[in-house]
């Protein structure tokens, strides 16, 4: 009887376009999208070699590496590296969101190119290691949330024709051990590559304007 | 008496398709306003345009969808399902187009 009511089938409706859409979608992402997302720019080699971090997190089931080239050599792109952060130079990713509502920087800031072991990049994100030119290491805090102890390397290679690799892995290994965490994963795990995407071609963008 | 029955049968197909319509147009009208309410004011035009690039697009996706099944279905609303159709279908090049020279946005970064 409830079923002949205009409104409730059409709910009915409704609910079961969602159904077959998700479904769709998850098969989507996880058969083709996730991969690619996940390797965004990156090539074969640098998705598997060695990264600074990488011996932290064993097995992680979120691991993000990203690339882009950049057309000047690293020396040129590490000082947009050291200066990001919050309250800093920004992640030059969405300016309203990642830096207080302050945009990320459009020039080098020489009062935040002195980075060093043990400075803060975000509230709960802090620098762990770096190479000058070559590498930086950034690890997750307590107080992270589902981010907790994951980590953030940054690689630089020059290539043969003088330009620069831009690499960014991401690596955590996920528990889903509340409902928390699990609602945390399902928005980030689609949605992250959104910001870091932004953040390699803003760093593109101001090493090659600059 | 059989061309009553397909009429009433019609007519209750058109009351389910305007319900679907209004569901699917009130699902997209909530998610653009749900940040006006909950996000400070800085981040409010940021936090709008990364919905309407994202979640906002797929409602906005959904909605096209149940329109471009009303132009067929509901023929006396037609030029209405046919300016949402050409606006999400705007929409979505904008989109498109956003994301692909995202980094040139200098109202988004």
């Amino acid at each position: 009887m409830l079923k002949q009511h205009p409104f409730l089938r059409a709910l009915l409706i409704f609910l079961n376009i969602w159904i077959l859409a998700i479904i769709t979608l998850l098969i989507l992402y996880f058969a083709w999208l996730r991969e690619w997302q996940m390797t965004w720019g990156a090539t074969k080699v640098e998705v598997s070699q060695y990264m600074a971090g990488d011996e932290l997190l064993v097995d992680p089931n979120f691991n993000a590496t990203r690339a882009v080239e950049i057309k000047v050599p690293p020396e040129q792109v590490w000082p947009w590296l050291v200066q990001m952060g919050y309250k800093r130079a920004g992640l030059y990713s969405f300016g309203g969101l990642d830096n207080g509502g302050m945009p990320s920087a459009e020039r080098i800031i020489p009062e935040y190119q002195n980075l060093k072991v043990g400075d803060q990049i975000l509230p709960s994100l802090e620098m762990v290691e770096m190479e000058p030119n070559k590498s930086m290491l950034w690890r997750f805090q307590e107080g992270a949330g589902g981010w907790e102890n994951a980590t953030w390397s940054w690689g630089l290679y020059e290539t043969n024709n003088g330009h620069t690799r831009l690499v960014s892995r991401l690596r955590q290994r996920c528990t889903y051990n509340s409902l928390l965490e699990i609602v945390h994963w399902v928005i980030i795990d689609p949605m992250e590559i959104f910001m870091m995407r932004t953040t390699l071609l803003g760093i593109k963008r101001r090493a090659e304007n600059n | 008496m059989v061309n009553e029955k397909d009429k009433e049968i019609n007519e209750n197909k058109i009351k389910t398709f305007r319900w679907l319509f209004y569901i699917s147009l009130f699902q997209l009208l909530v998610c653009l306003t749900i940040p006006i309410v909950l996000m400070p004011i800085h981040a409010l035009l940021v936090v709008e345009i990364l919905i309407a690039l994202t979640i906002g697009l797929l409602f906005g996706l959904y909605l096209m969808g149940v329109c471009i099944y009303g132009i067929f279905v509901d023929k006396s609303r037609f030029c209405l399902y046919a300016v949402i159709v050409f606006f999400v279908g705007v929409w979505t090049i904008w989109s498109i187009i956003t994301w692909l020279y995202i980094e040139h946005m200098s109202y988004l970064t």
